[in-house]
């Protein structure tokens, strides 16, 4: 009687032991795992990238090749749980851009945490941005030589002192801050979940002015003179008067409607506002006008931000499709590298070559963009 | 997009985005109004289901009869089996066709509930390959996930242990159902125990918005057996609650007639 209850119990707990596998893979399948995406910075030798593993790693900007140990992030906490699917406790997931200042390296982690890393020296430093201790930052860092700003999931934008990472400033608003802010002439410029674009001032946070779009922005708004663009999740783009904060166009639709989020950060191309989309169409907007004059569909969604090389732009697609656009020549496209990995991370590029972080197999591919040319790559 | 993305995920994730912004922009409430509704369009299969369990509960001592009679012989005791269940008017794999076409629409309730809280940056991009082309679902989304005060995107201690008490009195009330056989009973009993702390354990690590859901289905499940078949293995709890009132009414009755006799005798 007594081996039968035993043999029960066995029974039932492999039973439910598999029915709790199942739930926690089914989570994991529709949760999606997190790789981070935070794409490379560099200077004049190095390229620094923060690893999904939680690591910063110095590679030769010639060939590739690790120059340091990578340094080891340690942070709070995982940012999965047990069941999660992520990595372990005390692994540090990266976003945002990271920021080069006098040998320092800057990055915002997914624990809530803005790092310090003199890579050289193997050291590292911390602030946790949110009290509270369960707000993620996403946001990328830009810097002015005295402060760093970065936005966090907590809905503020927080500006830094450069040595030794006290909050100086902090403005809240409505919402989460993924966006990376734009630095111009002491004035702060961030995009809101809470649809508003803000314009602060860099010397005390002060409000000059904000504009409200129809939607969420994740996207980074892009300065050109006196005026700021900013696509949005409503589908659609803005330019905005820089100084004031007064509509100059909203994109006109006659061409094509845009059919998904504009997550990924436009960029400006001659007389050209290209902005790529979920849907995965490329749409080149009249900056002046903001007249749609091409669509271009790639039919895999864009999320990450693309560059300009010698006039033309420069894009992939999410499963590692490199394009470049000369809109000199009638917006003629043509595939220059395929990857064939998954690609989030916004592109860099350094003169002609373009550099790719790839999510899931994590590597950096160096690609030549004259002539698509895989330089080199390293898997991190 | 895969076949199951199509016709059955993608559907249920934006009925759920666009529950969620006319319901005040609340997904907590989004997610027990849409829990109701597919178990108000399941009915019909969980009634059949009810129907098929309570009819094998009831067959069970004749079950038990058959396998002492024919203990031996196995091919004898499956044809007087089937005989049985023929004459009860039920099919051996009645339970199976209703949990085989309910069993989708649950994993597509459940994975649009996480794809929905878009709980990591990821799972927020890939929502946007799931979301129709609708003015209202562009506008309702992210959703705001805070309800009653909770985050429906962080697990909650609170939540996991309610998901564990209803579970666990959802489980016992169809416990004695399976009466008349002993190992089938120990079974029960031990799933009943089993079951709510492996739901505890996954709610303190998943999201809370999976632990509403699973609360609310519990709740409606317990509503459903007891329409149909009454308190079933809680009764004996139900009843020792029941005289327990009485007894504190009873008390109740006698401190208030008392008190009134008192009166009476002082003003005599």
């Amino acid at each position: 009687m007594k081996k039968n209850k035993v043999l029960h119990l066995a029974a039932t707990s492999l039973l439910l032991g598999s029915m709790a596998v199942a739930v926690a893979g089914c989570s994991c399948n529709t949760n999606v795992a997190q790789y981070g995406w935070a794409p490379p910075v560099f200077d004049d030798s190095y390229l620094y990238v923060a690893s999904s593993e939680g690591s910063i790693l110095t590679l030769n900007k010639v060939n590739g090749t690790l120059t340091y140990d990578p340094l080891k992030v340690k942070g709070n906490s995982g940012a999965s749980g047990l069941l999660g699917c992520g990595y372990g406790a005390g692994t540090v997931i990266f976003y945002g851009s990271p920021y080069i200042n006098d040998g320092l390296l800057y990055a915002s982690g997914y624990d809530g945490n803005v790092y310090t890393f003199d890579v050289a020296k193997q050291l590292s430093n911390k602030k946790q941005l949110d009290e509270d201790k369960s707000m993620s930052v996403i946001s990328g860092i830009v810097g002015d030589g005295k402060n760093i700003y970065v936005g966090c999931s907590d809905g503020s934008i927080y500006a830094l002192d450069n040595t030794t990472l006290e909050t100086v400033w902090s403005y809240e608003t409505g919402d989460k801050i993924w966006s990376t802010p734009v630095l111009n002439n002491g004035t702060v410029y961030v995009t809101s979940f809470d649809h508003s674009l803000y314009a602060l001032s860099a010397e005390d946070g002060s409000l000059k002015w904000s504009f409200a779009t129809d939607g969420p922005v994740i996207a980074s708004p892009v300065l050109e003179e006196d005026t700021i663009y900013v696509a949005s999740f409503d589908r659609s783009v803005y330019a905005v008067n820089a100084g004031n904060g007064e509509m100059k166009w909203k994109l006109s639709t006659e061409l094509a409607s845009p059919r998904n989020w504009f997550w990924a950060t436009p960029v400006i191309c001659g007389n050209y506002l290209v902005a790529p989309n979920n849907d995965g169409c490329i749409y080149s907007i009249d900056k002046t006008t903001g007249k749609m004059e091409n669509v271009i569909d790639l039919e895999k969604a864009i999320s990450s931000s693309p560059v300009v090389i010698n006039n033309k732009v420069y894009v992939i697609d999410n499963t590692g499709n490199l394009y470049s656009i000369d809109p000199s020549n009638g917006f003629n496209f043509t595939r220059i590298k395929e990857l064939e990995t998954t690609v989030n991370s916004d592109l860099v590029a350094d003169g002609d070559l373009i550099y790719v972080h790839s999510q899931k197999d994590e590597t950096i591919y160096c690609v030549n963009a004259l002539n698509g040319v895989l330089q080199w790559s390293h898997e991190v | 997009m895969d076949i199951w993305e199509l016709i059955i995920l993608r559907p249920v994730v934006n009925f759920l985005i666009w529950l969620s912004h006319t319901l005040f922009g609340s997904f907590g409430l989004a997610v027990i109004v849409l829990t109701i509704i597919i178990n108000l369009i399941l009915l019909p299969f969980t009634l059949k289901q009810m129907k098929t369990s309570k009819l094998t509960a009831e067959m069970q001592p004749k079950l038990a009869a058959l396998q002492k009679k024919y203990g031996n012989n196995q091919q004898a005791l499956a044809q007087e089996q089937m005989k049985l269940y023929k004459e009860a008017g039920i099919s051996p794999t009645g339970c199976l066709l209703p949990m085989l076409i309910q069993m989708p629409i649950w994993v597509a309730l459940y994975q649009a509930i996480m794809r929905v809280m878009a709980v990591s940056p990821e799972s927020l991009l890939n929502l946007s390959s799931l979301v129709y082309n609708w003015d209202v679902i562009f506008k309702a989304l992210p959703l705001k996930t805070m309800f009653l005060g909770l985050n429906m995107v962080n697990s909650n201690f609170i939540l996991a242990l309610l998901v564990g008490a209803t579970m666990y009195l959802q489980t016992k009330m169809t416990s004695n159902q399976s009466s008349g056989n002993a190992q089938l009973q120990q079974q029960t009993q031990m799933m009943s125990i089993m079951m709510p702390l492996m739901f505890i354990f996954m709610s303190m690590t998943l999201p809370a918005g999976l632990s509403l859901y699973w609360i609310i289905n519990a709740i409606i499940r317990m509503v459903m057996q007891y329409f149909y078949s009454g308190w079933g293995g809680l009764q004996p709890y139900v009843d020792k609650i029941k005289s327990l009132l009485h007894i504190s009414n009873k008390k109740n009755n006698s401190v208030t007639k008392a008190s009134s006799d008192n009166k009476t005798v002082s003003k005599k």
